[in-house]
């Protein structure tokens, strides 16, 4: 691996510095997303979310970012998704501070 | 306290259906953005019900700008969205800080390089599908659920402020 920039030094995310926009962005709310599909998606990235909560079940994020949390963001039932990754494929889940 | 509460989570509910193919406006009825429209200034958790299997397409939406952010949908009160497999399509137009217009017959900067290079152009915003809440504000009683909903090559959007994205040679 030789373009392993920008992972290869310390990213800083939160409220402030997202890592990508989010097909979906929030900040303290709660957001539920089951049986969904968020594919080539690669620009604005997957779920972007500050604080509150994110429910992710039975959900696709192909070529889509992830997911991004900060700010003490309950993440929860994240069970049986799948991620397939373009562009960020070493954070499938970002944490931020 | 608490008869507010209860009174906010049981109130009146309405259903909105979606059955056109476009994104629409506000006042384009049976469109999602109308019926987000509607479900942001009806009271009660709202649901969305969407023709199954359908395909909205969003090449002629336009974002709605707003600080770092620009979206399609913004919801400002609690909703369900029950997409019984749609999927959205396309891409809507986005602006970079220089004014240049993007689409996907417009493509200005390639996903498939770095994110970040001093070469880059700075762009004012990011886009998103959906925003939930107001961003730096309390949006603890906003509760958005999706199921079955799907989105399929929403991919030329800005990055965020700290973020770029290059324009190349045209």
């Amino acid at each position: 691996m030789n373009r392993n920039l920008p992972f290869g030094d310390y990213v800083e995310s939160g409220s402030d510095y997202a890592i990508f926009s989010g097909s979906i962005a929030g900040e303290n709310a709660v957001l539920n997303m089951s049986n969904s599909t968020i594919s080539d998606s690669y620009g604005a990235g997957g779920i972007s979310w500050v604080g509150g909560d994110v429910n992710v079940v039975s959900s696709i994020l192909s070529d889509a970012g992830g997911i991004q949390v900060s700010d003490s963001t309950e993440m929860t039932g994240a069970t049986h998704l799948f991620f397939r990754y373009r562009l960020y494929c070493i954070h499938s889940i970002a944490i931020g501070r | 306290m608490l008869l507010g509460s209860w009174s906010s989570q049981y109130s009146p509910a309405a259903d909105f259906n979606v059955t056109s193919s476009v994104w629409g406006t506000a006042s384009n009825v049976g469109s999602f953005a109308w019926a987000v429209a509607q479900a942001n200034s009806n009271p009660g958790v709202d649901t969305i019900r969407v023709q199954s299997g359908l395909n909205i397409n969003v090449d002629d939406a336009a974002t709605v700008p707003g600080g770092s952010h620009a979206w399609l949908a913004k919801f400002t009160e609690s909703a369900l969205i029950e997409g019984n497999g749609a999927t959205l399509v396309g891409n809507p137009t986005y602006v970079t800080s220089g004014g240049l217009v993007g689409t996907k017959t417009n493509i200005l900067g390639s996903p498939y390089r770095d994110p970040y290079a001093p070469s880059d152009i700075p762009v004012t915003a990011g886009v998103s599908f959906a925003i939930i809440g107001e961003f730096a504000q309390d949006n603890s009683s906003i509760h958005v659920s999706f199921n079955a909903l799907n989105a399929d090559g929403l991919r030329l959007t800005r990055w965020p402020d700290r973020l770029s994205t290059s324009i190349p040679s045209i």
